[in-house]
């Protein structure tokens, strides 16, 4: 890191300069070059907008957040899952009522993620400049069902024990057997608990960042162009 | 397979969790019945669910958006 401001530049707000701040531009080593390229790729106004353009009135584009916010319950009901454990989950009432909070939520994680996707697919949302946010969607999905797969594993019941035997052999005949072992369950329960949700929790984050910076996608045929509304990334149509 | 999910403990439908009206019409604890229709084979419930999705896909792209303030709101006064 670059000692622009000397003394001024560890300490914030003394003194390196009339407003505080220890340098500016290219003298602001890595984290001034991150504050001007997150500045100019996702400003507060377009990470938190107040309008949207007309074609984002549509039913359509719920999905998307009906989707995070099963994502939320899938989450919220784990967390309690996992502080209280599999005898109390199996055996009392409260614990079956999380248990299927947990269930019923991923059902709808990834029914309204489908519909999504149905929606992002046949309205082209890759266009523009969107590719990479389109390619994060897979990646999430990806990750969403193995996500999926080892909670089935970690159930602590006779269907997971099942299951667990039968995929032993499918996952072997991949070659991925030798660091995926179905039967492990210490390492399915941590997958399921904490590296894939952490995974696909910080993968639908970047793509809300990705889907703010550039703006939802123009239907196709739209007659506004960003041409026509001056460059805007938003797509926003004239007023 | 399992106990089911009306299934208590010991393995015997209690009163807490006896099966409702609708799922004593429908077998629930045993094998779903699949649909066979050439090359195709599904289950009765994905085929059900998957119908569900399409009719509230086809219903997000036909039924009205509510407009709310924002859309003709202060914004577009000035």
């Amino acid at each position: 890191m670059t000692e622009a401001g000397g003394e001024g530049a560890r300490r914030p707000g003394g003194g390196a300069s009339d407003d505080g701040r220890a340098g500016s531009g290219a003298e602001g080593g890595w984290t001034a070059a991150v504050r001007s390229r997150l500045t100019t790729r996702l400003s507060v106004d377009e990470l938190l907008p107040a309008r949207q353009p007309a074609y984002v009135g549509s039913w359509v584009y719920v999905f998307g957040v009906v989707t995070i916010a099963a994502l939320v319950w899938v989450v919220a009901s784990g967390c309690v899952l996992a502080l209280m454990g599999s005898a109390w989950w199996h055996t009392s009432s409260l614990g079956h009522f999380f248990n299927s909070i947990h269930f019923w939520s991923v059902q709808m994680f990834f029914i309204f993620m489908v519909l999504h996707l149905w929606g992002q697919y046949w309205g082209a949302g890759w266009r523009d400049g969107r590719a990479k946010t389109w390619m994060v969607g897979v990646v999430i999905f990806l990750f969403s069902i193995v996500t999926a797969f080892t909670g089935y594993l970690v159930q602590q019941n006779f269907d997971s024990q099942w299951i667990a035997v039968n995929a032993k052999d499918a996952v072997n005949s991949t070659g991925l057997g030798g660091f995926f072992n179905v039967l492990n369950f210490g390492q399915m329960y941590g997958l399921h608990v904490m590296l894939l949700p952490i995974g696909v929790t910080l993968l639908v984050v970047l793509h809300i960042l990705q889907v703010r910076s550039r703006g939802v996608v123009r239907p196709i045929g739209d007659p506004y162009t960003p041409e026509a509304t001056g460059g805007s990334r938003t797509g926003e149509r004239p007023r | 397979m399992g106990p089911g999910p009306f299934a208590s403990a010991s393995g015997a439908p209690s009163a807490r969790t006896s099966p409702s009206r609708l799922s004593r019409r429908i077998e629930v604890n045993g094998p779903a019945p699949y649909v066979h229709w050439g090359f195709i084979l599904i289950s009765l419930p994905n085929l059900v669910l998957i119908a569900v999705m399409v009719a509230l896909f086809v219903a997000a792209l036909l039924v009205p958006f509510p407009h709310g303030a924002g859309h003709r709101g202060r914004d577009d006064d000035d």
